[in-house]
C-alpha cells in the first residue's frame, strides 16, 4: 500500500474530475457555453433586483412620507378629488387626534430666465403642508426653519445637497399660474431615510400650494393621526362612514400595497423577458453538449467498455454542464447588478418611476442561481441521456453517431405546443390592461410553450430556408457555397437548433415591434382623422400615462383666447383611473366642453351624430370608448352610475367613441359633470385653432411667446409634434422590452459561434483536403463565413416569418375581442433591420471559427482522426 | 480438429462459449454475423481470432467482452454465465472481469498516461491512492517509466498502445480482449506491442485478440479462423508461415483451406 494520494503523473482524484479536464481542453466552447448562462442568470438576477427595487421604493416612499400618519383619506378615482368640507368632517370624528389636508404638485424646475431643465431632476414634487396642524409626516428640520411665508419652501436634504441648494437660495418653479419664485426657508429630512434616485421632494405652506396647483377647493388627501389608544381599524370604519362615496380611507401600508399590486403585471412581464435569455441559454447548452457528445462517441464508448454505467456517463455530462453553470452564475450575478442599474435608470427616464438605489438581496441571488442551474440541467438532460445510451461497442467501431432527421413525432409535438400559445397568447399580453397576476401567468405560460413548440418545429422550416439560401451562394461561389450548404445539411438538427435560438429571440422582437407599430399606427391614423385643432397646449412632456404633472391655469386659457390669431380655445381634462366607472379596467376619464369640442375634434361616434353626442354630454350623459363598451357590455341607451368624491350621478350612455387611446378604455363627460361628480376643475390640455389656416404660423408664434414669457414649463405642440410625442411614448415602452430581449439575441449569437467552431473541428480533415488541393486561406474563410451567414440569415428570415405569423394572429385576435378596427401595421423598417442584423450576426460569429479554420496546418489536418 | 479449436482439455477452462448466434437487421436484409460458434479459452492461454472482413470476428469479440449480447447460445467466464445479463450487470462485469485494448488506443486525450492507466479504477469509483504503486509497476512493465505525466499527443502510437495495455491490466482482469492491437501501428511498434502482450501472457494473463496480422497472430498459443460467422479451423501458434498459409486458405475458402490446415 502506498501512502501517496495519487500515482505519479496523475492529478485526477475522481471520475468527476474528468469533466473539468475536458472543459479545460475546449476553452472556447466552454467559455461560449457558459456565456449563455452568464447572460441568462445576469438577466434574471438583474430583473429580480429591478422588481425588488421597484417594490421597496414604493414601500419606503410610503413609510417615509407618512411617518406619523395613521390613516389617509383620498379620492378613489384620482388625486385632487377630496372635497374641501371633508376635512372638517374627518376632524370631527371621535378618535382623530389631528387631521391635515394636503395637496401635491409636480412642477418643472426652471432657471431665472424661465428655461426648463431636462432629465429626471427636472421636476420637483411639492407637498402643501399645514404647518400649524399636527405633524403627519414626521419630518425634521436640519437647517433653517419651516416655511412661514407663502413664497417659502423647504427642501428634502438629499436633493438639496445634490442640487447644491441651501437655506436662503432661490428656486423657480413652472406652475400653472406662471413662474413662481420661492425662497428656500429650510432643509428637512424624512423620518426614515429615503432614496428617490434623484427625484426631488419639497414642502411649502398648504395655502400657497393650493394656489400654485389650482386646487383651491379640493384636497389631494387628508392625513389623519389617531388619538392614543384608538384602534386604527375602528377609526378607519368611523371615518369611512362620514366621507362621500368617491372617497376612500386607507392605511399608509395599504397604500403602499396598492401601489405594489398595480405593478404585479409588469413584474411578470419583466420575469418573462428575462426568462427568454435563460431559455436561449439552455438551448445553447443543449446544442453545445449534443455536439460534444457526438464528437466523443468513441471516448464515451471506451468509458462504457471500462465499466462506466449509463448513469455515470449521463451524470458526468450533467456535471460538466453544472461546472459551467456555477462558474457562469457567479459572473452572471455581477453582470446582473450592472443590468439592473441600466434597467432602473431606463425605467426612471422612460416611465418616470422614482426608483431608489438598487435593492440587492441574497434571496434574489439564490433564486437567479437556482433558476440558472435548473435551466442548465434542462438543457443538458437530452445530451446526457444520449451519452448514456451510447453503446460500449462504439469504443471499437467509433464513428460519428448519425444525427437523426426530424421525425413525425417531433412535428406533431411541436404543433401541439405551438398552436395553443399562438391562439391564446395575444389575448393575455395586450388586451388585459388591468395586469392581473393570473392573466400574466397564463400569458407567459402559453407563450413559453409556444416557443418550445417553435423550437421543435424549427428544423422543418429552417432546412428548406437553408436550401433556398444555398442557391445564390452556390451561384456566386460554387465550391465554398456547396461546402457550406452541405455541411449544414449534414447535421439538420444541429443547424436548426442553432438557428432556432435566433428564430425565437428575433420573432419576439418582431412581435413586439409589430404590436407597437400597430398601436402607434392606429393611434396616428386616428389622430389624423380626428384632430381639427391647430395647436395643443400642455405641460411640457405631458402624457396621460406618465408621471403626474400640473394642470393648466384659467389665466393661460384666457390669455390665449385673447390673442387675435386664436379662434377656438377649449380644454380637455384627463384623469387616468385605476378603475373606470362601472368597470374594473384602467383607463381615461375625460371631460370636454360640449359646446366647443366639435370645433377642434372630428371624432366619429356610433349611435349618435357628433352634434347629438355633444348635446347628450351637455345634458349630463357620457360617451364611452369602444374598448370600454366591449369589455363592460355597456352600450348606447344603458345608464352608467358615476360616483365621485363630490357626488353621484346617473348618466345615460349617449354614444360610442371610436378610439384606440388607452385601448379604447375611455369614459367622456362634460366639464360640468366632471366638476360636479369628481370635483376636478383643472384643465389638462388646451386645443387651439387659428382664426384661419393662413394664421396658423402666426398663432403658434404668438402662443409660444406667451408661454416663454409667462408660463415656462408649458409647451405648444403642433399636431405632427403631438403625434410623434405619442409615438415616442409608446415606442419607448416597447423599446424597453426589446432591450431586454437584446440580451437573448446575444446568447443566440454565441450559439452560432459555438456551432461553427465545433463544425471546424469536425471538418478538420475536409478543410485539410481543400487546403491540400490549393484552396487558399481566403477561400476557407469564405466557406466558413458562408456557413455562418446561411445559419444566421435562415434564422432571422424564419424568425421574421414566425414573428409575423404570431403578430398577425395575435393582432387579429385582439381586434376580434377588444380593439375592433385596429389597423395591422407591419414595421418594415424593423424587419429590414433584423435581416441586416442577421447578416451582421452571421459575420461576427464567423470571425473566430474562420480564423481557426484558415490557420489549420494542411498536413496535420489531413492526418486528423 | 474440434479438440484443437476448443483448447486442450488438460488446462483449466476460463472462457466457454457454446452455440453463439447473433444476427443484425431483420427480414430479407438480416445478416447472420455468428452461426453456432463454440469456443473455449483456457486459463493463461492467448487466442488469436482471424478471418476476412465480415467474418464475424468483431461480433464475437463484442460478445466475449460483454459489450454485446448474443441472440442465442451461452457464454460464461469462470463458470459465470453472462449472455443473459442486463445492461447494468454487463457494465459491472466489464469493469471487474475484462480488460480492453483497442485498435485506435482510445486514450482520453485530456488525461496523462498515468491518468489513462488509472481510468478503470476511477470509472469503478475506486480511490486512486490504492493504485499508486501498481501504476508505477505497470508503467515500468510497458517500458514507459518517466513518461507517466505525458499526454497521449506527446507519445508515439506504439507508446500509446502500451499505455492502453497497462490500462487494461490495472485491475488484474480475468481476461484481456484486444481488437487489432497492431492495426494502427508500424511494424516495429507493432512488434514491441505484441512482445509485451506475449510477456503478459507468459506471466499468466489470458488474452483473446482479433487481428489481421499473421505475424501477430503467430505469437498466440492458438489461432482460430472465422468465415461467414462460423469457426472454420484452427492452428497452433508459433509459426508465422503456417498461420499465413491457413489465413490465405480461409480467404480462398473450400479446398484451399483444407489443404492449408492439413
Amino acid at each position: 500500500m502506498s501512502s501517496r494520494a495519487l500515482p505519479d503523473g496523475a492529478r485526477l482524484h475522481s471520475f468527476a474530475g474528468l469533466g473539468l479536464r475536458s472543459l479545460r481542453a475546449r476553452p472556447l466552447r466552454s467559455v461560449l457555453t457558459s456565456a449563455g448562462i452568464v447572460l441568462g442568470v445576469g438577466m434574471v438576477f438583474g430583473v429580480l433586483i429591478l422588481v425588488n427595487t421597484i417594490h421597496s421604493s414604493f414601500s419606503n416612499l410610503f413609510d417615509a412620507m407618512y411617518g406619523n400618519t395613521s390613516l389617509i383619506v383620498s379620492g378613489k378615482s384620482s388625486i385632487g378629488s377630496v372635497p374641501d368640507e371633508t376635512l372638517a368632517r374627518v376632524r370631527a370624528v371621535d378618535g382623530v387626534e389631528g387631521a391635515s389636508g394636503g395637496v401635491f404638485g409636480v412642477f418643472r424646475i426652471v432657471d431665472e430666465e424661465g428655461e426648463a431643465r431636462d432629465g429626471r431632476n427636472a421636476t420637483l414634487f411639492v407637498g402643501g403642508v399645514d404647518f400649524k396642524a399636527p405633524d403627519t409626516t414626521g419630518t425634521e428640520i436640519v437647517s433653517g426653519r419651516e416655511p412661514a411665508h407663502p413664497r417659502e419652501i423647504e427642501l428634502e436634504e438629499g436633493w438639496a445637497e445634490q442640487e447644491g441648494l441651501a437655506v436662503g437660495d432661490q428656486v423657480w418653479l413652472a406652475t400653472p399660474v406662471g413662474r413662481a419664485e420661492l425662497r428656500v426657508a429650510g432643509v428637512y429630512k424624512l423620518q426614515t431615510s429615503l432614496d428617490l434616485g434623484g427625484y426631488g421632494t419639497a414642502q411649502m405652506p398648504v395655502g400657497a400650494a393650493r394656489e400654485l396647483t389650482g386646487k383651491g377647493r379640493v384636497w389631494d388627501e387628508i392625513d389623519v393621526i389617531a388619538a392614543d389608544g384608538v384602534s386604527t381599524a375602528a377609526l378607519e370604519r368611523r371615518i369611512a362612514a362620514v366621507v362621500g362615496p368617491g372617497v376612500e380611507v386607507s392605511t399608509p401600508a395599504g397604500k403602499g400595497d396598492e401601489a405594489n399590486e398595480s405593478m404585479a403585471g409588469l413584474d411578470i412581464v419583466l420575469y418573462f423577458f428575462s426568462g427568454m435569455a435563460l431559455f436561449v441559454g439552455a438551448f445553447l447548452i443543449l446544442n453545445s453538449f449534443n455536439m460534444t457528445v457526438l464528437q466523443r462517441i468513441r471516448e464515451i464508448g471506451t468509458l462504457r467498455a471500462l465499466g462506466a454505467s449509463r448513469r455515470r456517463i449521463a451524470a458526468s455530462v450533467v456535471g460538466e454542464a453544472l461546472i459551467l453553470a456555477v462558474a457562469g452564475s457567479a459572473i452572471g450575478l455581477l453582470l446582473g447588478i450592472g443590468l439592473a442599474e441600466a434597467l432602473a435608470s431606463a425605467m426612471r427616464s422612460f416611465f418616470g418611476l422614482p426608483l431608489s438605489s438598487l435593492d440587492v438581496t441574497g434571496g434574489a441571488a439564490i433564486a437567479a442561481i437556482v433558476v440558472g442551474l435548473l435551466a442548465t440541467v434542462a438543457g443538458a438532460l437530452n445530451p446526457a441521456l444520449r451519452a448514456g445510451r451510447i453503446s460500449p461497442i462504439r469504443a471499437l467501431t467509433g464513428g460519428r453517431g448519425m444525427e437523426g432527421r426530424p421525425g413525425r413525432r417531433r412535428l406533431l409535438g411541436g404543433l401541439a405546443l405551438f398552436l395553443p400559445g399562438l391562439a391564446i397568447g395575444g389575448l393575455f399580453w395586450f388586451s388585459n390592461q388591468s395586469g392581473s397576476v393570473l392573466a400574466a401567468l397564463v400569458g407567459v405560460g402559453s407563450t413559453v410553450t409556444m416557443f418550445v413548440g417553435m423550437a421543435l418545429l424549427a428544423p422543418f422550416v429552417v432546412m428548406p430556408a437553408i436550401r433556398l439560401l444555398a442557391v445564390p451562394a452556390r451561384a456566386v461561389m460554387p465550391a465554398e457555397g456547396r461546402l457550406a450548404a452541405d455541411s449544414l445539411r449534414a447535421n439538420p438538427l444541429r443547424t436548426s437548433a442553432t438557428a432556432a435560438a435566433l428564430v425565437i429571440t428575433l420573432s419576439v422582437v418582431v412581435v413586439n415591434s409589430m404590436m407597437s407599430a400597430s398601436f402607434v399606427g392606429s393611434i396616428s391614423d386616428e389622430l389624423d382623422n380626428r384632430f381639427a385643432r391647430d395647436l395643443t397646449v400642455q405641460p411640457a412632456g405631458y402624457s396621460p400615462y406618465g408621471p403626474p404633472t400640473t394642470g393648466l391655469d384659467d389665466s393661460l386659457k384666457e390669455r390665449i383666447a385673447a390673442l387675435p390669431e386664436a379662434g377656438t380655445v377649449t380644454p380637455k381634462r384627463i384623469v387616468y383611473m385605476m378603475h373606470l366607472p362601472g368597470s374594473d379596467e384602467q383607463g381615461l376619464l375625460t371631460a370636454v366642453d360640449p359646446a366647443r369640442w366639435n370645433r377642434v375634434d372630428k371624432s366619429e361616434y356610433e349611435g349618435a351624430s357628433a352634434e347629438q353626442a355633444m348635446a347628450g354630454l351637455a345634458a349630463g350623459g357620457v360617451i364611452v370608448g369602444k374598448g370600454y363598451s366591449d369589455d363592460s357590455g355597456l352600450g348606447v341607451g344603458d345608464t352608467l352610475v358615476l360616483k365621485g368624491a363630490s357626488g353621484t350621478q346617473r348618466a345615460p350612455i349617449v354614444a360610442r367613441l371610436d378610439t384606440f387611446e388607452a385601448n379604447g378604455n375611455e369614459v367622456m363627460v362634460s366639464l360640468a359633470t366632471m366638476e360636479r361628480v369628481f370635483g376636478i376643475a383643472t384643465d389638462s390640455t388646451l386645443a387651439v385653432t387659428a382664426t384661419s389656416p393662413a394664421r396658423r404660423d402666426a398663432l403658434e408664434t404668438a402662443v409660444e411667446r406667451l408661454l416663454t414669457d409667462r408660463y415656462p414649463g408649458f409647451e405648444a405642440v403642433s399636431n405632427s409634434e403631438f403625434k410623434s410625442q405619442y409615438e415616442d411614448a409608446v415606442n419607448q415602452q416597447f423599446a424597453f422590452f426589446n432591450a431586454i430581449i437584446g440580451i437573448a439575441v446575444i446568447v443566440g449569437l454565441l450559439g452560432i459561434v459555438n456551432t461553427l467552431s465545433m463544425s471546424v473541428l469536425e471538418r478538420t480533415r475536409e478543410i485539410g483536403v481543400l487546403r491540400a488541393l490549393g484552396g487558399s486561406r481566403w477561400r476557407i474563410r469564405r466557406a466558413m463565413l458562408d456557413e455562418s451567414l446561411m445559419i444566421s440569415l435562415a434564422g432571422s428570415l424564419v424568425g421574421i416569418a414566425a414573428g409575423l405569423l404570431v403578430g398577425v394572429v395575435w393582432l387579429l385576435s385582439i381586434r376580434e375581442s377588444t380593439l375592433v378596427g385596429l389597423q395591422l401595421h407591419v414595421p418594415t423598417g424593423i424587419l429590414v433591420l433584423i435581416a441586416v442584423l442577421g447578416v451582421i450576426i452571421g459575420t461576427l460569429a464567423a470571425i473566430l471559427p474562420a480564423r481557426r479554420a484558415a490557420h489549420l496546418d494542411p498536413l496535420r489536418a489531413l492526418t486528423y482522426e | 480438429m474440434r479438440d484443437r479449436s476448443n483448447g486442450s482439455a488438460s488446462e483449466t477452462v476460463l472462457l466457454e462459449a457454446e452455440g453463439l448466434q447473433r444476427s443484425f437487421g431483420s427480414g430479407a436484409t438480416a445478416v447472420r454475423a455468428l452461426r453456432d460458434v463454440d469456443l473455449r479459452v483456457g486459463q493463461g492461454e492467448m487466442v488469436a481470432i482471424m478471418g476476412p472482413s465480415g467474418s464475424g470476428k468483431s461480433t464475437l469479440l463484442h460478445i466475449l467482452g460483454a459489450l454485446d449480447r448474443p441472440d442465442g447460445g451461452s457464454v460464461s467466464i469462470s463458470g459465470r454465465r453472462y449472455d443473459n445479463l442486463s445492461d447494468r450487470e454487463l457494465t459491472k462485469l466489464r469493469g471487474e472481469v475484462f480488460g480492453f485494448v483497442f485498435q485506435f488506443f482510445n486514450l482520453l486525450p485530456t488525461l496523462t498516461a498515468a491518468e489513462n492507466v488509472l481510468l478503470p479504477a476511477l470509472v469503478n469509483g475506486e480511490r486512486p491512492s490504492r493504485y499508486a504503486e501498481r501504476i508505477d509497476q505497470l508503467m515500468e512493465k510497458v517500458g514507459l517509466s518517466g513518461r507517466a505525466a505525458h499526454l497521449p499527443t506527446e507519445l508515439s502510437g506504439g507508446e500509446q498502445q502500451r499505455v492502453a495495455i497497462a490500462r487494461a491490466l490495472l485491475r488484474e482482469p480475468e481476461l484481456v480482449l484486444a481488437d487489432e492491437p497492431t492495426g494502427n501501428l508500424d511494424s516495429a511498434s507493432g512488434g514491441a506491442v505484441m512482445a509485451l502482450l506475449r510477456a503478459v501472457v507468459d506471466e499468466g494473463q489470458t488474452v483473446v485478440m482479433v487481428t489481421h496480422d499473421p505475424g501477430a497472430a503467430a505469437l498466440a498459443d492458438r489461432v482460430i479462423f472465422l468465415r461467414d460467422g462460423s469457426i472454420v479451423g484452427a492452428v497452433e501458434g508459433g509459426d508465422p508461415g503456417r498461420v499465413i498459409d491457413a489465413f490465405r486458405g480461409v480467404e480462398a475458402g473450400g479446398g484451399a483451406l483444407q489443404r492449408a490446415l492439413a
